[in-house]
């Protein structure tokens, strides 16, 4: 597979959120290049937030991004749940269709959270195959992203960024790269984030998260309700460095600020992407 | 179970990290990795403590009046109760809490109106985000020949509920909606029949008096208009009877409740 089956980069986006629906589709519209749409949230049978959406769409490239895949599961894939998504894709037509490289419960739970997955040959196979079904249902590339962790397994066999590798290119499909995500594990983890990117191949990576998250002291937790902290500023430097200016956006869920809050944020990413890449050109 | 032979460790790893997060079973312990300043056991709380937080972050902000009505602590130990009673099977977190009218109604007895304002916001909800239909405006009523009308037939909104309500909750949901104080929760002397529906986007709720309900609940089901009148006998004096079956007719497709004339 070569770079040009990725989608061209979008530019600086952001998680769209109902308190700000009015402020994109009107003081503010064209602040962003395009939006990324949480899909559960829209898996509805009308009302404002499709309606919201619909209008939206007809401003923005959107990007469906979804919690509840359970890509990871040992769960039978969950058909409803895929018939719903084909829907709401046939309806909004993404740009591309993301979710999370993990699971979210077994026996018919939904534990509504991204859990973990062991990096072993068992899970690679079993999560690969479960791509491939997908996209096929789906009839196009799935995007996956790497999730914040708490947990390492005493049975993981490889590294996370060896796992996510395999995973895409034995699956054949992109990667959403969550800048947050890596720096909040490699401190739980205690692993070189630096190392992580090496470790993902170039080629696969079709866009960037950014987020906030929190401090405990020994540990950390991806909140989503804080601002970027420097350290993952930077991160976003050198992923820039390594996989180029990618489709980016940020993340916020929680403690939701005024959108020009969130568009200054988005400001220093573009500015961080331009020096990222001026270093690049230089080196 | 599901899971081919080749994948049932991975099985087993899920089924007891999930174990561990809903009901605190420890064998998930001995599978994961701790360091010196973070143990495993501490590391595995994090999830265990977010599920709790996030589903009962769920539910509050599902049926936010009736945490205002309980206060979040109160709140928080049913959430409790619900989580542990009625683990989610869905795949929007938008739907975790259906079930709540029922363990209000057991946990509750002696205050029905928490289990009825449960009920209620749900359907609220249910109207804010149920399926579209476009109204029918009052010309297309206009527009029907007079010897067609005997007949006619009416859709409804899909939003469209009709609920019996044995307490004033529907009237402390509206009090605590617009910030007031909540009038005393009290139990009916008889069920008062409520509606609610959404009109454009905006999801709109009103009590119905007798002969509306009937009305509405025969049309609904497929009467026509001459059935209306001859419902509405009952409790109009016949003269009366027309305008008065005109009159709720022109009156839902004011309010944007029906959606299909035929």
């Amino acid at each position: 597979m070569t770079q040009s089956s990725l989608h061209a980069a979008l530019g600086f986006g952001l998680g769209v959120r109902p308190t700000h629906y009015d402020a994109l589709l009107g003081e503010r519209k064209g602040s962003v290049s395009w939006l990324e749409a949480l899909t559960e949230n829209y898996l509805l049978p009308g009302g404002k937030p499709l309606h919201y959406l619909e209008r939206l769409r007809a401003e923005y490239p959107i990007v469906l991004h979804g919690v509840s895949l359970s890509i990871g599961s040992t769960d039978p894939l969950n058909e409803t749940y895929l018939r719903e998504l084909k829907a709401l894709a046939d309806r909004v037509e993404p740009a591309w269709i993301s979710d999370h490289l993990c699971w979210t419960g077994v026996d018919g739970v939904n534990l509504h959270d991204l859990m973990p997955l062991p990096f072993t040959e068992t899970a690679l196979k079993h999560v690969v195959s479960r791509i491939g079904a997908v996209q096929e249902r789906l009839g196009r590339r799935l995007v996956l992203e790497n999730v914040s962790s708490y947990v390492s397994f005493t049975g993981s066999e490889m590294t996370e960024w060896e796992f996510l590798r395999e995973v895409a290119e034995r699956a054949d499909c992109h990667l959403l790269l969550d800048v947050n995500n890596v720096y909040v594990s490699s401190v739980n983890h205690g692993f070189d984030p630096l190392t992580y990117l090496r470790g993902i191949p170039v080629e696969r990576v079709q866009q960037f998260h950014l987020a906030g998250h929190r401090n405990l002291g020994n540990y950390l937790i991806d909140t989503h309700d804080e601002p970027v902290c420097e350290a993952v500023w930077q991160l976003l430097h050198a992923a820039v460095e390594r996989f180029g200016p990618l489709s980016t956006m940020i993340e916020r869920d929680d403690n939701i600020p005024e959108l020009d809050e969130l568009l200054a944020e988005l400001a220093r990413a573009r500015a961080i992407t331009a020096s990222a890449q001026r270093a690049k050109s230089a080196a | 179970m599901s899971a081919r032979p080749d994948t049932q460790s991975l099985a087993d790893l899920q089924r007891d990290f999930q174990r561990h997060v809903m009901h605190g079973h420890e064998r998930i312990v001995a599978a994961v990795d701790g360091s010196p300043t973070v143990p495993a056991t501490l590391r595995l709380g994090i999830y265990s403590e977010a599920y709790r937080l996030r589903l009962t972050e769920a539910l509050a902000s599902t049926l936010p009046r009736l945490q205002q009505l309980m206060g979040k602590e109160a709140f928080a130990a049913v959430a409790r109760e619900y989580i542990d009673s009625y683990p989610s099977g869905h795949a929007s977190i938008r739907w975790f809490g259906d079930r709540m009218p029922q363990l209000l109604r057991h946990s509750f007895p002696q205050q029905p109106w928490l289990a009825e304002l449960a009920a209620w916001e749900w359907s609220i909800a249910a109207a804010f985000d149920g399926a579209d239909a476009a109204p029918v405006g009052i010309e297309t009523l206009a527009a029907i020949a007079p010897d067609r009308w005997a007949a006619l037939t009416f859709r409804f909104h899909p939003t469209l509920q009709v609920l019996g309500m044995r307490t004033n909750a529907p009237v402390i949901f509206k009090a605590l909606s617009a910030d007031d104080a909540p009038p005393e929760c009290v139990v009916l002397d008889e069920a008062q029949p409520w509606l609610i529906w959404r009109e454009g986007l905006k999801t709109q709720y009103r009590s119905l008096a007798p002969d509306e309900l009937a009305a509405l609940e025969l049309v609904r089901n497929g009467g026509s208009f001459e059935m209306l009148c001859d419902a509405l006998c009952a409790w109009h004096e016949a003269d009366a009877v027309p305008a008065q079956a005109a009159g709720l007719l022109k009156r839902w497709v004011v309010e944007q409740m029906i959606v299909g004339v035929s």
